[in-house]
């Protein structure tokens, strides 16, 4: 698959994710390798970038396993860009069933 | 790979990031291959799913030399050797676009040094002149200065163009073979 592509689907994935619950890194990554074929180590950029941009916000939790773990939590900005990236991709795909289906008559 | 020799490798390629931002990023590949091996993996397993050392350091953006990625030896010497491709792209590109200019340059650089000697040899004309003829003999060493003055600019003229000109070719060869070369 294209990767720019893939990168901005990989994205709207982890925003996704985080949406009703907040996640620590293992589990978003893990339930996006789960469904997409992907390098797992290159979520993290990702996340970190979009921690930087003000869209996740990160904490410390104990866990019963081992050492703690950092959640990542949406914040307000973080939801808002959500929405418009969902919006956007469901016009986009939208256009593309269009034109496949189109084409395929 | 092992978890210790995959944050090693990720740590040597990191180190323009400053410590601390080093440390953070680490810390998030360890724990997630503790909570892989926690859930089952096996370590080599765990590893190998991140990917490279180098995709994540170029996910992350920082530029890698090539002489600190591990095991970069090999994929040198495969990509080191001369690319045929490029070599036959060159050769026609040169032979159809640049090698009919280049000459047509070269002549015109012949031309005008012939026109530079030419007139630095006139006053040798103008003197014998003076001999056979009943030439004015201010209006003779009039004439033989200018010539021979204009000769003279015209060849340091020449002169400074021919050695752009050279630079030039010298710069495109260095190019060609670069690109020939896998540079580009």
């Amino acid at each position: 698959m294209n990767v720019q592509f893939k990168k901005g689907a990989l994205e709207l994935c982890v925003l996704v994710f985080t949406l009703k619950k907040d996640r620590y890194g293992y589990e978003l990554v893990h339930s996006i390798s789960d469904k997409i074929q992907i390098a797992e180590g290159t979520v993290y950029p990702l996340l970190r970038r979009l921690t930087n941009e003000g869209y996740f916000a990160t904490y410390l939790a104990e866990s019963k396993e081992g050492p703690p773990r950092k959640y990542y939590q949406l914040t307000k900005a973080g939801r808002e860009y959500l929405e418009q990236l969902v919006q956007e991709w469901q016009q986009f795909s939208a256009s593309v069933n269009e034109i496949i289906e189109e084409g395929m008559d | 790979m092992t978890k210790q020799q995959f944050l090693n490798e990720l740590n040597r390629l990191l180190v323009q990031i400053p410590e601390g931002e080093r440390k953070d990023i680490l810390s998030d590949y360890e724990s997630h291959i503790d909570s892989a091996i926690e859930n089952g993996k096996t370590e080599e397993e765990a590893v190998a799913d991140l990917g490279t050392p180098k995709t994540i350091a170029d996910e992350l953006g920082v530029f890698v030399p090539t002489d600190k990625i591990s095991g970069s030896k090999k994929e040198a010497t495969t990509n080191v050797g001369p690319n045929i491709f490029a070599f036959l792209g060159m050769l026609l590109f040169n032979l159809i676009f640049i090698i009919g200019p280049v000459v047509g340059i070269a002549g015109a650089f012949i031309g005008l040094y012939a026109a530079a000697f030419a007139c630095l040899i006139t006053p040798i004309g103008f003197i014998i002149n003076l001999f056979t003829h009943d030439t004015p003999i201010l209006l003779a060493f009039f004439f033989i200065l200018a010539t021979f003055s204009f000769g003279y600019l015209f060849l340091l003229l020449t002169n400074f163009l021919a050695k752009w000109f050279l630079k030039i070719i010298h710069w495109y060869w260095k190019l060609n073979v670069k690109i020939v070369k896998g540079g580009y």
